[in-house]
């Protein structure tokens, strides 16, 4: 009987501190503290639980200069007349270390990439994520995944408070989306724009490259180009986009590259593939530059899977099966022979 | 720089950053919405600042804004049909006695703990509480979104409340209730640490007990 009083209680607690307690059920719940000091200590050690979860939630999502300059707007608090006043001042008055350190300020701001300044002005707190070590796994607030490649790097508002939640991406990454039928979430890389709504998909784009990719999984997802948002290209899963950026075009087709996620899962699955498309999948996987040495036997095919191997081990099975030869100079593995034109 | 006769925009800024995050954990409190907590936070300083010449700038003008908080909210509270005595009484005298012991500051070590916890939350749970906390919704919406009942979602909810209880327990104060003393009380006090699940006896003289509800400790002395 006590623990069942006891939960209902408990339910009632959560709902005042959530705000959905009822006049009714406040007057129940105040009875009830009242009635034993046990009730009393309930109660408090339940709000200080909640104290802690709002400070840590507070902490989180207070941005004070954004807070600030909504303030200042609304006081009328003129921040523009300070920046003419030091126009004005400029040529009469000596240099202060606040004025330079302000200019110096403005100068370093226009050097920023652009979608760094935006997020300056809008005040939003964003999270940047660089996958400068290796492969890295990232939860982003809406507990969607996104693993990143190494090199590849995100950036994240630290909490999802508008219409969409929107991601800026470069390098090759992998994302499981999670599901939120009112906030469409957005991935931007450089000019391209993949939109989803609970879905897993590759994508490998850089804001250097010409060329940006994206391969469905389940789910739904839309590319544009982010000055075309209106022509969109729907993929089902199985299906990639080739996104071209010289010619502005996306293609649609199914993909047909059972390896675009082998630097995560470590699997590589060769099936009669040829020698050139292993070669690009080797350099893809592992980080590195393969080198055919003899155009010609970029021909030859192989069928092989190999399973979290090393990329020595699976050089040498590509040595003995094809008859070439392999050589590694730093970061270039070079394949040389006649494989399989030899008479 | 020009000496004033009141809080000028320099001091107002500085005062504001330190004390914006404070105020809106005051008004959270009592209007229990993050939003609206936000913008009475911000009307606040508005008051705060349009009547600042009339501020004695040798008291604490952080006293004087919390007062306006705390009425704005009050206020607030009124307005929306959610005013209840009694509650707010009880809320007030759990607030001074936590503020007595000391407010929560958020430490890594709690950060991590909090996170910790919500990835161990059943997944509807934590669906349920994010929905909640991160995106605002209200419990109806959330039982609609999920396609569930208002009553689930009390459920869950609770349940999510109940795990963050217990795995922030170690990081809550205790509240000591000396119903006797004598002065082996003090060296007690000074060389205790115990977690808050058992039951100690420390000798024929003194024994206390701590309660299921794990914050208090009654401690007989001298019986």
């Amino acid at each position: 009987m006590e623990t069942h009083e006891a939960s209902y209680y408990d339910l009632l607690i959560t709902k005042y501190y959530s705000g959905e307690a009822s006049l009714a059920e406040q007057d129940e719940l105040t009875g009830w503290i009242e009635r034993d000091q046990e009730h009393r200590s309930r109660f408090e050690a339940m709000g200080k639980t909640h104290d802690l979860l709002m400070k840590q939630d507070l902490e989180q999502t207070i941005d004070l200069d954004e807070e600030w300059q909504h303030f200042s707007k609304k006081a009328g608090i003129a921040e523009e007349s300070e920046k003419r006043l030091i126009r004005l001042l400029w040529p009469e008055k000596l240099f202060t270390l606040s004025h330079v350190a302000r200019l110096a300020a403005a100068i370093i701001l226009l050097l920023i990439p652009t979608y760094l300044i935006i997020s300056f002005l809008s005040g939003t707190k964003y999270q940047t994520v660089v996958a400068s070590q290796g492969i890295r796994e990232v939860t982003l607030p809406d507990g969607s995944v996104v693993i990143l490649n190494k090199g590849a790097s995100i950036q994240y508002p630290v909490k999802f408070n508008k219409k969409e939640r929107e991601i800026l991406a470069n390098g090759e990454m992998h994302f499981s989306v999670a599901h939120q039928a009112h906030r469409v979430f957005v991935v931007s890389a450089g000019d391209v724009k993949v939109s989803v709504l609970g879905t897993a998909f590759f994508l490998q784009a850089s804001e250097q490259g010409t060329e940006a990719r994206v391969v469905l999984e389940k789910g739904k997802v839309a590319v544009s180009f982010n000055d075309q948002p209106t022509r969109q290209t729907i993929l089902s899963p199985g299906e990639e986009a080739i996104i071209s950026r010289t010619g502005k075009t996306i293609t649609r087709q199914i993909n047909d590259d059972p390896n675009y996620m082998a630097w995560q899962t470590g699997l590589i699955i060769f099936d009669n593939t040829s020698l050139d498309v292993v070669a690009k999948t080797l350099a893809f996987a592992y980080g590195k530059e393969v080198v055919i040495a003899n155009p010609a036997i970029a021909v030859c095919s192989i069928t092989a899977s190999f399973d979290n191997q090393t990329l020595e081990s699976i050089l040498k099975v590509i040595e003995t099966t094809l008859d070439v030869k392999v050589s590694t100079t730093g970061e270039k593995i070079i394949i040389s022979g006649e494989g399989c034109l030899k008479q | 720089m020009e000496t004033s006769e009141f809080l000028d925009k320099h001091a107002f800024k500085l005062l504001f950053k330190r004390e914006f995050g404070n105020m809106c954990f005051l008004a959270q409190r009592y209007v229990q919405d993050a939003e609206e907590a936000r913008e009475i936070v911000q009307d606040a300083f508005l008051a705060l600042w349009e009547k600042r010449i009339t501020i004695d700038p040798s008291k604490n003008p952080g006293a004087y804004l919390a007062t306006i908080v705390r009425n704005k909210s009050l206020n607030w509270i009124r307005d929306h049909g959610k005013f209840h005595q009694q509650m707010l009484n009880i809320e007030q005298t759990r607030i001074e006695k936590a503020s007595a012991q000391g407010d929560p500051l958020i430490t890594s070590e709690i950060s991590h703990r909090i996170e910790t916890a919500l990835a161990e939350l059943p997944e509807k749970c934590r669906e349920v509480f994010l929905l909640n906390r991160h995106d605002q919704m209200k419990y109806q919406e959330i039982a609609d979104h999920l396609n569930i009942s208002v009553k689930t979602v009390e459920t869950q909810m609770s349940k999510a409340l109940q795990h963050f209880r217990q795995r922030l327990s170690e990081f809550m104060p205790v509240i000591f209730i000396f119903l006797y003393s004598c002065h082996i009380a003090s060296l007690l006090t000074t060389s205790l640490t115990f977690s808050l699940f058992h039951h100690f006896t420390i000798s024929p003289f003194h024994h206390f007990t701590i309660s299921p509800s794990d914050i208090r400790v009654i401690i007989h002395f001298c019986v």
